[in-house]
Order: C-alpha cells, then sequence, then structure tokens
C-alpha cells in the first residue's frame, strides 16, 4: 500500500514537472525531434541558446546596434541540415508534412509554399497579433541533395524578418514583407 | 634565549614548507600541464569509444590562468599580427589533445559517435550547438548550459578524421576576437561591393 502510495505521488510529481516544462516553452519553439547523421553525406546541426545569444547582441551592440537589437529579442536558433538519401529522404518528407500539418493546427501562418524544380520550401510564421512575430519556421527539401529545418525562436518585430533573413542567410525570409499583420512574399511565391 | 631560538625554528619551518609547496606546486603544474581537464577527456573517451580500437597519445596540453597569462604578457613583447594577437589576448585557458587510431576502424558512424558524445556532454551541464558531418569528418562544438557571462566563453570541441582525433578546449573573453571578425567582415563586404561595382 505504501509502495503504491509512493508510486503514485511519484508519478503526479513527474507528470507536473513535465506539463510545467511543457509551458515553459515559448510558443514559437517546435520540436522537429531529433535528426540522425547519415552514413554518408552532409550533416550539420547548430543550436544556439539564449544566453549565447545574447553574449553576442552584447559585443555587437557598438558595431550595429539594430542587429544587436533583434539579436536581444531572439531565445532559440536551430537549424539542421541532412543529406537526403535513398534511407532517409521518404522519413524527412513524412517528418515535413507532419510538422507541417501541426503547425496549421496550433495556429501558425503558412506564409511561403514553394515547388520548383525539385524543391520544396515551406515558411511558417507564428505571430502574436500584428506586433510581434513569436516564431519562425522554415523548412526546404531539396529532391536528391538536401532537407533544411529552422526554427527561430523569440520576439522579432515583423519589420525585422529581412534582416534575421539577411543576416541569418534564410533567402525566404529575404523577400519577406508583412503588411497590416500578414506576410506576403514579393515574387508571389505564397 | 629560548624566545630567540624558538622563533629561528620558526622561520626554518616556513621555509621548508614554502620550498617543499613550491615543489610540489611545480611538480603537480607540470604534471597537469600534460593532462587534459576531465570534461575534454570525458569528450574524448566518449569518442574513443564510440569509435573503438586501440589509439596513441600524439599530445595533450594543458595551459591554464596562469600560463596563458604568461603568454599574454611576454607577447606584448612580440610584434604580431591582428589574429593571432586577438586569439592570445581572449585566451583564458586552453587544452588539447590529439590522437590516432592504431589501426583504421571497419566503420564509422558519426552520428553513434555524437549521441554518445551527447549523451558524455550533457552529463556534465554541456549543450552541443554545432555538429557537423561531412566525408566522414566529424565536428562537434559543445559550451556549457549557461555560458556567456561577462563576455567569456567556454568551448569543448571535437574533430574527428578519419584515424585522428583532436579536443580541444578553451576558455576566453570574447570581445577582441568579435571586434577582429567584425572588422573582417566590414572588409569583405567592401571588397565585395568594390568587385560588384567594377563588374557591372
Amino acid at each position: 500500500m505504501k509502495r503504491t502510495k509512493c508510486l503514485l505521488l511519484l508519478t503526479t510529481l513527474l507528470s507536473t514537472a513535465m506539463l510545467a516544462r511543457a509551458e515553459t516553452a515559448p510558443p514559437g519553439q517546435v520540436d522537429f525531434g531529433t535528426f540522425a547523421a547519415p552514413k554518408s553525406g552532409d550533416f550539420a546541426e547548430i543550436n544556439i541558446s539564449s544566453s549565447l545569444i545574447s553574449l553576442v547582441s552584447s559585443l555587437v551592440e557598438q558595431k550595429d546596434a539594430e542587429f544587436s537589437q533583434l539579436l536581444k529579442g531572439l531565445h532559440q536558433v536551430r537549424v539542421n541540415v541532412v543529406s537526403l538519401s535513398d534511407d532517409n529522404r521518404g522519413e524527412l518528407e513524412k517528418r515535413a508534412a507532419k510538422v507541417g500539418e501541426q503547425l496549421d493546427k496550433n495556429g501558425w501562418e503558412r506564409v511561403v509554399r514553394a515547388q520548383k524544380d525539385g524543391k520544396n520550401v515551406r515558411v511558417y510564421l507564428k505571430t502574436q497579433g500584428k506586433e510581434a512575430v513569436q516564431g519562425l519556421v522554415v523548412m526546404a527539401i531539396e529532391e536528391d541533395h538536401q532537407a533544411v529545418f529552422v526554427n527561430v525562436v523569440g520576439d522579432i518585430k515583423p519589420s525585422q524578418l529581412s534582416m534575421l533573413g539577411d543576416k541569418l542567410h534564410i533567402d525566404p525570409l529575404k523577400k519577406l514583407h508583412i503588411a497590416g499583420g500578414k506576410a506576403e512574399r514579393e515574387d508571389g511565391d505564397n | 634565549m629560548p624566545v630567540g631560538r624558538r622563533q629561528g625554528v620558526r622561520w626554518g619551518y616556513v621555509v621548508t614548507g614554502a620550498v617543499v609547496f613550491i615543489c610540489v606546486w611545480a611538480a603537480v603544474s607540470v604534471i597537469g600541464f600534460f593532462q587534459l581537464g576531465s570534461d575534454t577527456s570525458a569528450l574524448r573517451e566518449s569518442v574513443m569509444a564510440g569509435v573503438g580500437g586501440s589509439w596513441e597519445k600524439k599530445i595533450a596540453v594543458h595551459a591554464g590562468f596562469l600560463t596563458t597569462g604568461f603568454i599574454r604578457i611576454g607577447s606584448k613583447a612580440l610584434k604580431l599580427k591582428a589574429e593571432p594577437r586577438a586569439a592570445i589576448e581572449s585566451l583564458r585557458g586552453a587544452e588539447v589533445g590529439v590522437y590516432s587510431l592504431r589501426e583504421r576502424p571497419a566503420s564509422v558512424d558519426n552520428g553513434f559517435i555524437l549521441a554518445r558524445a551527447d549523451k558524455a556532454m550533457s552529463a556534465r551541464g554541456w549543450e552541443r550547438i554545432v555538429g557537423v558531418s561531412n566525408d566522414g569528418k566529424l565536428v562537434a562544438v559543445f559550451c556549457p548550459q549557461r555560458s556567456g557571462s561577462g563576455g567569456m566563453l567556454k568551448l569543448c570541441v571535437l574533430v574527428l578524421d578519419e584515424r585522428n582525433l583532436v579536443v580541444v578546449s578553451g576558455k576566453g573573453e570574447m570581445g577582441p576576437l568579435f571586434e577582429l571578425a567584425m572588422k573582417r567582415i566590414g572588409r569583405e563586404k567592401k571588397l565585395a561591393e568594390f568587385i560588384r561595382r567594377q563588374i557591372s
């Protein structure tokens, strides 16, 4: 009986802790899952947390105040690049589709969906009113080449998005304009 | 008279103690100079166990706060280029280990090695910020989960290239290096702009 009570208490504590953790995750954060490095081909994973971002922000402050301001609003930047092979192509395409569905369900705005020359690009934004972008997701799958997953979490002003694209080399963002809280692409791929 | 003798005895103890302390300190420093710290060792061990086989140590060097301090002071007398100067000014401690696998491995699974390294380092409060695998080469960069206070950054890097493993750990003031990087970027941007104008 005592053991059951202890087990129950432990389970309750663990679930509370897990719920608390889930609740504290910023709204713009997306879990792509873990990516395994393929046996051959390229694999790159970058995961920059807020502490490192604020370090860079303080260093860059005097040289580029505007960029420093943008960095101050960022909480996390995660980039995954995985080479496509026969082994992982299907799984990665499914994963991108699944994440896209989840984002659609969770109120993310799909601002870009372009399919051209075997390239499939999707860009999603999580906005809070007209004032702030809480999260950004870019998923690009280049047939026979690589899959790219990007998640930028923070408190970003819509006007800062093209600068973000420029500084972090996220091409689809460079041409993005936000008008009246609604995102638009310059070249009309949307 | 007895008081004077007692004082003499005390001074003898102090001098002997100081000499012993200096000798022990010097011995520990010399031994420590050729040993990696616990975090870097944990990273090295995780990779070695992941690859398997028998490894040979080529070199392992550890330079702490004092050593890097002496290097900084000594380098002031030298005429150095901006890059090495910035690196020396930034550095507050570093350790490097180079190891080689005695026989060529049948196959190396970089994904497995990375997962092992992640596990070993996260248990010690480090997180991976970069992981790159390309053409059989593997590079991973770890930093403490709470890092960057006061402009100081601590990094642990592993480079695995077929039979060679390099583990590097460094602690440094990021200001001088960042200053240099910004200058470089600015110069390259100007150059690119100049070339673009010439072409058009």
